[in-house]
């Protein structure tokens, strides 16, 4: 074959390629100016510190200051505090959504009369917008509100919801797990759907009772998707933000201020940006060691079964 | 039926039922208390006993406030989002799936890593590009990165590897290009992860409240979450019946396009989770 022959040829294969690389461009241009270039300038960004106040922020001359951001945040008792509710609040979530969504599944799989219209009023407040259901429910934890309303009704006494320090952050998780627990219920319930059927034929003809098939089938079957939906809820619990500015805006005191009700109030309120950015790469580094974490833990679990 | 199967029904329906009236109450109490005369004040028990039926504070919010501009603002927004997400991320899955050409997996790894990095991350940053763009207070500056979504790129690819290969090249032997076998048989084909995505896409942006919450600064610029948001700390305690209201014009039609949409809707999300389990 003769060399101007190949490369002809060569060319009309690149012209091939070419096309899709022209499909592929559009998204490519936004995905760096959106999200790669963003994340690169967020590590450079936490080195450097912004004049704060009013006349600093987005238009003050940044200076370099190695990792006086981190340090001070580390230094900031309220970050602390951030840190400790988010962590207390993400395994209440947690622990909470997976529990109520775990039974919900189990429930919804007996295919009694009208489990579409349970799974729907379930699934329906993932469809909802956060922050509008957390003012609505807001509304309803007010001291005078129609919650305590009901517990009166019930013979107990009113509580103090959205004003006691550590019920506060128990109301942002209630809100939290009424709006998500649906939408883990429904993965777990795919996961069940899928599950074959001959291991329970099995446990049937050896005369497995209900709790012992599901300790010994179900749930070591369902563990892989139960792992998801743990770190699914783990990195949502961890991320929370408009629950938080929809029912205390972090109050009482700093009860329920967490790491990105922080950053916000830092970066956009305090224009402390290099110190807000830094809490937003300490974010970043969480999430990616929660999703190490879940890789590893999967790998463990699939040898399991 | 024997006495334990009985109980056991019972106590499945109790548990369905009080969980029912956990998920759904909310919803009720905001509706009814939406429709309540203002004058009679709002009472604790106003959602279980309703006192009456006004529309003043739906006629109050949409006067008083730029609400009907708020509207407008959100359904350009999460609309432009979810017909911008099936043409950009189509084509991009379309050449992610289909197209064959050096380096493809490593490009969708890439765009699938967007994935992990969580918006607090990159919040400043990226607002930092925007007044550079000089797109905050813009639709520009809410919608373009809202399409920039590796899930949905991710769940396009997936539906379309289901496409059997030989559809298309037997349209390549016809001598179709590359780009009409995207637009003329892949897209039709795709129809429903293409209206699953834009559902998913409307829903989550029509939500959205953080992002929009620092790009609008202006009234006349918030979307519905950042208006009604904005309206509570500003009215504090004394405006319920008109936060309500508020507060139903934003969730309904998210509703409405959820149970439209629900069974793909809960397909796509277990293809997800099956994904990540992987």
């Amino acid at each position: 074959m003769s060399l101007s022959r190949r490369l002809r040829e060569g060319w009309k294969k690149a012209s091939r390629y070419r096309v899709y690389y022209f499909m592929i461009i559009p998204y490519l241009i936004g995905f760096v100016a959106f999200q790669l270039y963003p994340i690169v300038e967020a590590f450079r960004l936490s080195l450097y510190s912004f004049a704060g106040g009013r006349g600093g922020g987005f238009f003050a001359q940044p200076v370099y200051v190695g990792l006086r951001n981190f340090e001070r945040m580390f230094n900031d008792s309220i970050f602390i505090i951030s840190l400790r509710n988010t962590v207390i609040y993400t395994i209440g979530f947690v622990c909470m959504a997976t529990a109520v969504a775990l039974i919900m599944a189990l429930v919804l799989w007996e295919n009694l009369k009208g489990t579409t219209f349970f799974r729907t009023a379930y699934f329906l407040p993932f469809a909802t917008s956060s922050i509008i259901v957390s003012i609505v429910w807001k509304n309803m934890l007010q001291p005078m509100g129609v919650a305590n309303f009901i517990l009166n009704q019930l013979g107990l006494p009113s509580l103090p919801w959205l004003t006691n320090g550590d019920l506060a952050l128990f109301a942002v998780m209630i809100v939290s797990v009424w709006q998500t627990f649906g939408y883990y219920a429904v993965i777990l319930l795919a996961g069940l759907q899928a599950m074959p059927k001959d291991f329970y034929e099995a446990a049937k003809v050896d005369g497995a009772g209900a709790f012992a098939t599901l300790r010994y089938i179900t749930l070591p079957l369902l563990k892989p998707m139960l792992f998801v939906v743990i770190f699914l809820a783990t990195i949502s619990g961890f991320q929370v933000y408009d629950q938080i500015y929809g029912l205390t805006r972090g109050g009482p005191g700093y009860a329920t201020m967490t790491l990105t009700y922080y950053l916000y109030w830092k970066g956009f309120e305090n224009f402390e940006l290099g110190l807000a950015d830094a809490v937003g790469i300490f974010v970043f580094f969480v999430s990616l060691g929660l999703a190490l974490i879940q890789r590893k833990a999967l790998e463990a679990g699939k040898s399991y079964v | 039926m024997n006495y334990v199967k009985i109980l056991s029904r019972a106590v499945f329906y109790a548990v369905l039922i009080a969980i029912a009236f956990y998920t759904l109450f909310p919803l009720y109490h905001m509706f009814i208390v939406s429709f309540q005369p203002s004058a009679v004040g709002l009472f604790t028990d106003i959602s279980l006993i309703p006192r009456g039926f006004s529309l003043k504070n739906y006629i109050d919010l949409f006067t008083t406030t730029a609400m009907p501009r708020w509207i407008v603002n959100t359904a350009i927004y999460a609309s432009f989002v979810a017909l911008g997400t099936i043409l950009l991320d189509s084509l991009t899955a379309f050449a992610l799936s289909k197209g064959r050409f050096p380096l493809k997996e490593f490009f969708f790894v890439l765009i699938l890593s967007g994935l992990m990095i969580p918006i607090q991350a990159i919040l400043i940053p990226l607002f930092k590009v925007m007044v550079t763009l000089n797109w905050v207070n813009t639709y520009w500056g809410i919608i373009i990165p809202g399409i920039v979504s590796p899930s949905g790129v991710f769940l396009l690819r997936q539906y379309m590897l289901s496409i059997p290969d030989e559809l298309l090249d037997s349209a390549r032997v016809d001598g179709s290009s590359e780009f009409s076998l995207y637009w003329r048989i892949t897209l039709p084909l795709s129809t429903p992860m293409i209206a699953t995505v834009a559902a998913l896409k409307f829903i989550m942006h029509w939500n959205a409240f953080l992002f929009p919450l620092i790009m609008m600064r202006d009234e006349n610029m918030f979307t519905i979450p950042v208006g009604i948001a904005t309206f509570q700390a500003w009215a504090g305690a004394s405006l319920w019946g008109q936060i309500m209201a508020g507060s139903v014009v934003a969730v309904i039609p998210t509703i409405v396009v959820f149970l439209t949409f629900q069974k793909k809707i809960v397909e796509s999300l277990a293809l997800r989770a099956r994904v990540i389990k992987r």
